[in-house]
């Protein structure tokens, strides 16, 4: 790995200033000369002329050892990749038709699989839209014996909120959905939580209007209040400032309104009212109470590891303590993840949604197979100047790195292709379903992630691979004797044989898969069994 | 003076670590030396050097930089790595496994065959 580490920085300092490497070889050598010339006239008595030339033809051919210098650092091999890619372009435009398909087949498979990719990475492990967001994380308990999660932890999470040191600003929520009515008279149900104060702190988000909510209003007597989300004082109260400090109806109970968050925010999930979550400790046992999650933030320099340590040794203490909470274990996730985890079937759920990636990457193969048949079945004369090439001497490795670079020309504007119709055809999925009246969790964003254009990145070498080398490989194999007669007869075949037989034996039985996964998915959602990609996108999803 | 002997391929390489391990030098005189410490028995086209050595710095086992010479001359000076000693090391070991099996191996008289 080292070697490697150092074959990279000469490979970079060698392309970056070629003049210089040239003229530092020539130093060296015409120095060598030099010396080997004073030696040979001092010890052989030879005239200088003589002994400078004597000790050139001692040195050799000055052209093909620096020839060799440039070769030994990788130079021309990489100065030649960036002829292929000329000409693989060349050759590309000169079939339109044909690279038309071929892109339009690999772009489906790629940005088909990079869709799915950011999609999945959208719902379960986002990118949370806060100063230093990935060190917000959640917190649920798990009963050991029955596998459930226990959501009634309200007696530990006062506990813990004092005791924990690994995570700070620990809170709770639980959802609310009551009628707001406003002093025109309007009700109407509202998504809201009852939630701690600390999440404020733990997002970090200051609000657009008045105060968040702090400590003292979770108190058993202070007045009740609430924030409101930027939506909701857009739509019941018209945008108004006033609105702080106004008094409205939540349910049965009056409350004020002390402040007013900016767009965008909605945390824990999609919701657009806070109040308080008052709870009595003193009166709570171990699995009374609300249902409640919890989450926080890590404390500065400190990892989910050390994090998942103390909870886990804070829940044995716990379990210690009491006979009823032996089975009860607790753990620390990233906040989103942890909502998928908790949920009945969450994990289940979440190991499937990532497993049905390896469907893509099945349908990137296969889809590679078949244009790589595409490109060679349009220059069947290729075998023949591949077995001439392999003949006159060219490695394989040599011919089998031209192909690739062809064939990454072709699958690089695929994945072009495929992530800009991915991004659009994400931003269209999220415009339907909003449209359909479901509300996105806060999370979501139309930007493509840059695990996402990794993944494409690491798909469209795949797909060359695929598309360039595997049958390079195959034309320039043992069956050369057998393509050097073809070429001799100015024939070719394509000889793939057993090889693409196999990609159709594939192909037929992925289709047949893809139909069954595709139907028995389809008649889930209809019949409402998965949630998370259903219309309603409402927190109820994310909490049941 | 003795029989000059051919250089395999791939020693050159051990012969330039083994130099530049006793002291830095530039690239004639690495080839001095080699002369000298193999006492003049093995014979090595001058230029073939500089692509070895170029390669061992491609590797990281040798490392250059310019200094001056005796002569007060520019000279590109090469010098062995962390690396290359331990490279070295191993080529060695591995080079005397081989010289004595294929030495033994030499050595069997008909009677023992």
């Amino acid at each position: 790995m080292k070697g490697l580490f150092a074959r990279a920085r000469s490979l970079w300092r060698g392309l970056r200033r070629p003049d210089r490497l040239e003229a530092e070889m020539d130093e060296e050598m015409r120095f060598h000369m030099e010396m080997e010339a004073e030696r040979l006239a001092r010890e052989q008595g030879l005239e200088p002329r003589e002994a400078r030339r004597r000790a050139a033809v001692l040195f050799g051919g000055v052209d093909r050892y620096k020839e060799e210098g440039r070769d030994v650092r990788g130079i021309t091999r990489l100065a030649g990749m960036s002829l292929d890619f000329r000409l693989g372009v060349r050759m590309l435009l000169r079939s339109p038709g044909l690279t038309a398909v071929a892109v339009l087949a690999l772009s489906v498979a790629i940005g088909g699989g990079a869709a799915y990719l950011e999609f999945v990475n959208d719902l379960i492990r986002p990118r949370l839209p806060f100063p230093d967001g990935g060190r917000v994380v959640g917190i649920y308990v798990r009963d050991a014996a029955s596998g459930k999660t226990e959501q009634r932890t309200a007696h530990d999470f006062l506990a813990w909120r004092g005791e924990l040191e690994s995570v700070r600003d620990l809170g709770a929520f639980q959802p609310l959905e009551r009628n707001l009515i406003t002093p025109d008279g309007r009700t109407e149900p509202v998504e809201g939580v009852e939630i701690s104060a600390s999440a404020f702190r733990v997002t970090r988000v200051p609000p657009l209007l008045g105060r968040p909510l702090v400590e003292a209003d979770e108190e058993p007597g202070a007045p009740p209040v609430a924030v409101l989300g930027h939506d909701l004082w857009r739509s019941r109260f018209g945008g108004d400032p006033g609105a702080v400090g106004r008094t409205v109806r939540l349910g049965s109970a009056p409350v004020t309104v002390v402040g007013v968050m900016p767009p965008g925010f909605a945390f824990p999930v999609n919701h657009g009212l806070w109040v308080p979550l008052r709870l009595d400790g003193s009166a709570l046992r171990r699995g009374e109470g609300p249902a409640i999650r919890m989450f926080g933030r890590l404390a500065p320099g400190v990892g989910l590891g050390a994090a998942q340590a103390e909870l886990g040794a804070a829940g044995l203490r716990a379990a210690a303590g009491s006979p009823d909470a032996k089975n009860l274990r607790p753990f620390v996730e990233p906040y989103v993840e942890s909502l998928w985890s908790s949920a009945p079937d969450g994990v289940l759920q979440m190991r499937m949604m990532y497993a049905l990636n390896l469907f893509f990457l099945g349908l990137l193969g296969v889809c590679g197979a078949n244009v790589a048949t595409l490109v060679f079945a349009r220059t069947m004369t290729r075998a023949g100047e591949i077995t001439v090439r392999t003949a006159l001497g060219a490695s394989r490795g040599r011919i089998a790195a031209q192909l690739f670079a062809e064939a990454l020309v072709l699958t690089s504007v695929a994945a072009l292709v495929g992530l800009a119709a991915a991004a659009l055809g994400l931003r269209w999925v999220k415009a339907a379903l909003v449209a359909e009246g479901a509300v996105p969790p806060f999370w979501w964003d139309d930007r493509l992630a840059p695990e996402t254009l990794l993944y494409a990145v690491v798909l469209a070498v795949l797909a060359a691979v695929v598309v360039g080398v595997v049958p390079a490989l195959r034309a320039t194999g043992p069956r050369l004797q057998a393509g050097l007669k073809h070429a001799a007869a100015g024939g070719s075949g394509t000889g793939f044989g057993g090889v693409w037989t196999g990609v159709i034996v594939t192909q037929v039985a992925l289709t047949v898969v893809f139909l069954l996964v595709v139907v028995s998915v389809g008649w889930n959602v209809r019949v409402g069994r998965y949630g998370a990609p259903g219309l309603r996108f409402a927190a109820a999803e994310y909490l049941s | 003076m003795a029989e000059t002997a051919e250089l395999l391929p791939g020693t050159l390489d051990l012969l330039i670590l083994k130099a530049v391990s006793l002291g830095r030098l530039h690239g004639y005189g690495v080839l001095l030396r080699i002369e000298q410490i193999s006492g003049g028995a093995l014979h090595i086209q001058q230029g073939a050097l500089y692509p070895a050595l170029y390669r061992l710095e491609h590797r990281g086992l040798i490392e250059s930089e310019w200094g001056v010479s005796d002569n007060n001359r520019r000279a590109k000076y090469y010098r062995l790595t962390a690396a290359g000693r331990e490279r070295l090391g191993e080529e060695v070991a591995s080079w005397n496994r081989l010289a004595e099996a294929i030495g033994m191996a030499l050595r069997t008289t008909p009677r023992e065959a």
